[in-house]
């Protein structure tokens, strides 16, 4: 088969008819564009959100559900109900099985975001995704009592920089707090680059700055001013943290973390939960599963307008077509051929539909990457072109082809019938 | 010597309406006939029987010896593509391609090289050379018809079927046309078939045929819409 002059007839064919063609090229490309980014959005999500924490074989906080200690460790999400004693995590901490651990003593916010007391461990250690640790933007690490490092859309969304002035609000994440640590500003020392997980959202203080704060304070409310405890008089021992409540904890070989898991579990001074991070967050991205269906049906639904869309656009160029199909056929085309022609023309339309759309998601997410990261933690993960996007691309493809034996057996039938006498 | 056409006891009929009843008709090989006749009299019919779009019903129908009415339809597709050139009353170009285009157009469904030598000849004799990368929209009706004539021998056919195409000519151009034609079939020894009720230009023809005298059939001309 002389495939050039095939295709250059089709090809200036689909040309003559360029409005009906472009729109046609148009829907299908929009509709192949949706379904792949909203698979791409969607892996993206689990991924972000299964892969939040990384490196990290067991959370450790007081005994409650496996899901609420995610959610506060994690996600920065609800409250703890109780805390962890500082000498049932020295000792823990001590155990041989144990890498490395991160004190996490939650409780204060500012302006809507959350702080966190930890310590240097915590830019050590702390991992997401595949591996990547925190990083600074700008200065470095908390040293002194009223330090603070910020996460990225902290920084950003309160226009914070080194130097900045940070009061810290009790008991509170959620806007402006009632009662405020006005006695005690922290100066930010250091501040995080993005990272797409929440740790952009916190701020960052030592253990011991937590307990400072709060060293005046009796029965969960704010000192009278005379018996305030200055800045400036207070020492070492005077900020020795009692209490935290959560931490991270790697073990020195994978095989460990289970039965560590039930020795805390198990832990006799006091209730304790210990629970595989990786495991809880992919049982809760399951029950969210039923979302991530319906944005698949709707992404085949507009699929399937688009395959619709092109049934219509060739059903009617037929019609027009006749005297064109009568002149092929007398000039030896036969009908297997007038039906291969409309095939092919389908196939020209769909190629050019789904590198166009393949063009144009590379484009959006090459646009929409960075935004997608810091605005709303997703980090669309490589490759671009995954198994089930390429599935896409030959879906289209076939049903595109599937679908336009119909306009093709339509032509050759009419082909048939009309002979040589259309009468236009 | 074959006859190019030979037709025995052909009948054709659109379900209750016989359209054509022919006995007995040959045409010789290098004949150029004339077949006139009134507008519904069958002449579009025998047209497309003997170019094998519509299939035999009834009767022998022999094109260059070989038998019509014993083919499949993929047959007769073959068999139309490799030994028949047609030229329609009007609008036989395909609008959208060039005029070198549409006169290879039949080569494509041959599956064969095109003959460049035949090309630049035809285009020649046909005083077509200006305007091979035009668009055929941008040609007059009578360099139209001549583009038809064109793709219609390209595949050196041994049967050319005309369907009135001078009926848009004026008289001048008629003559001329059909000068240039029968000059170009008379290289390739082509037979042809002229089917008109314009009967004006018969004496440029070998042979001038009414088919009332040769179809039997005798049916009221129906409007098909």
């Amino acid at each position: 088969m002389n495939w050039g002059a095939w295709i250059n007839l089709s090809w200036k064919s689909l040309k003559n008819r360029r409005l009906a063609t472009t729109l046609t090229v148009f829907s299908m490309m929009l509709s192949l564009v949706l379904l792949m980014s909203v698979e791409r959005v969607r892996r993206a999500a689990e991924s972000g959100f299964t892969q939040s924490i990384s490196g990290v074989d067991l959370i450790v906080g007081a005994r409650s559900g496996s899901l609420q200690i995610v959610l506060y460790s994690v996600f920065n999400l609800g409250q703890a109900t109780n805390n962890v004693s500082i000498e049932s995590y020295n000792d823990l901490k001590s155990r041989p099985e144990v890498e490395w651990t991160i004190p996490y003593s939650l409780g204060d916010g500012h302006k809507g975001f959350r702080v966190v007391a930890t310590n240097t461990d915590f830019f050590k250690y702390y991992q997401f995704r595949s591996k990547e640790k925190v990083e600074f933007a700008a200065g470095q690490a908390f040293n002194s009592y009223f330090d603070v490092v910020i996460g990225s859309d902290v920084a950003e969304a309160l226009n914070y920089q080194l130097g900045s002035l940070v009061e810290v609000a009790h008991g509170s994440t959620k806007g402006d707090g009632i009662q405020s640590h006005n006695d005690k500003p922290f100066t930010v020392v250091g501040v995080l680059k993005p990272t797409g997980t929440q740790i952009d959202r916190a701020l960052y203080i030592s253990l011991e700055a937590m307990e400072a704060i709060h060293l005046d304070w009796q029965t969960g409310s704010a000192p009278t001013l005379e018996n305030q405890i200055a800045k400036e008089i207070i020492t070492a021992d005077m900020v020795q943290p009692k209490t935290i409540t959560s931490f991270f904890l790697r073990t020195k070989n994978r095989i460990e973390t289970l039965k560590l898991q039930r020795t805390i579990n198990d832990y006799k001074s006091e209730p304790l939960l210990a629970v595989i991070p990786g495991v809880v967050l992919s049982e809760l991205w399951q029950s969210l599963g039923s979302l991530e269906k319906i944005l698949k049906a709707i992404s085949f639904l507009v699929m399937l307008v688009g395959l619709m869309s092109m049934l219509i656009a060739i059903m009617t160029s037929l019609n027009e077509r006749r005297r064109e199909m009568a002149i092929l056929r007398v000039l030896g085309a036969s009908l297997v051929q007038i039906l291969n022609l409309i095939l092919l023309e389908t196939f020209i339309l769909t190629a050019i539909a789904v590198g166009l759309a393949c063009l144009m998601k590379v484009a959006l997410e090459w646009v929409f990457a960075p935004w997608l990261q810091t605005k709303y933690g997703l980090y669309l993960q490589r490759p671009s072109f995954a198994a089930t996007e390429i599935t896409y691309i030959f879906l289209m493809m076939g049903s595109a082809l599937a679908i336009s034996v119909i306009p093709g057996i339509r032509a050759m039938t009419s082909a048939l019938k009309d002979g040589l006498s259309v009468k236009t | 010597m074959t006859e190019a056409i030979a037709i025995k006891n052909l009948k054709f009929a659109y379900g209750e309406n016989q359209i054509l009843n022919i006995a007995d008709f040959s045409v010789q090989p290098g004949e150029f006939v004339f077949l006139h006749g009134a507008s519904g009299s069958g002449k579009s019919t025998l047209l497309e029987l003997l170019a094998g779009v519509l299939p035999t019903q009834s009767g022998q129908l022999q094109i260059l010896g070989e038998a019509l009415q014993d083919k499949s339809a993929h047959q007769l597709d073959l068999f139309r593509a490799k030994n028949v050139g047609y030229i329609f009353q009007s609008f036989n170009l395909i609008p959208y391609l060039s005029v070198t285009e549409n006169i290879q157009l039949p080569l494509m469904f041959l599956k064969s090289k095109p003959d460049l030598q035949l090309f630049q000849h035809l285009i020649k004799s046909l005083e077509l050379q200006p305007y091979v990368q035009r668009k055929v929209t941008d040609l007059s009706v009578g360099q139209q018809q001549r583009v038809a004539v064109a793709r219609a021998l390209m595949k050196q056919p041994k049967l050319i079927l005309a369907d009135e195409p001078t009926s848009a000519l004026d008289y001048d151009h008629r003559e001329k046309f059909l000068q240039l034609l029968f000059q170009i079939c008379r290289e390739q020894k082509t037979t042809v078939v002229f089917v008109s009720h314009d009967r004006t230009i018969e004496k440029l023809f070998s042979r001038v045929v009414g088919i009332s005298t040769i179809n039997s059939a005798h049916h009221q001309p129906q409007v098909i819409v």
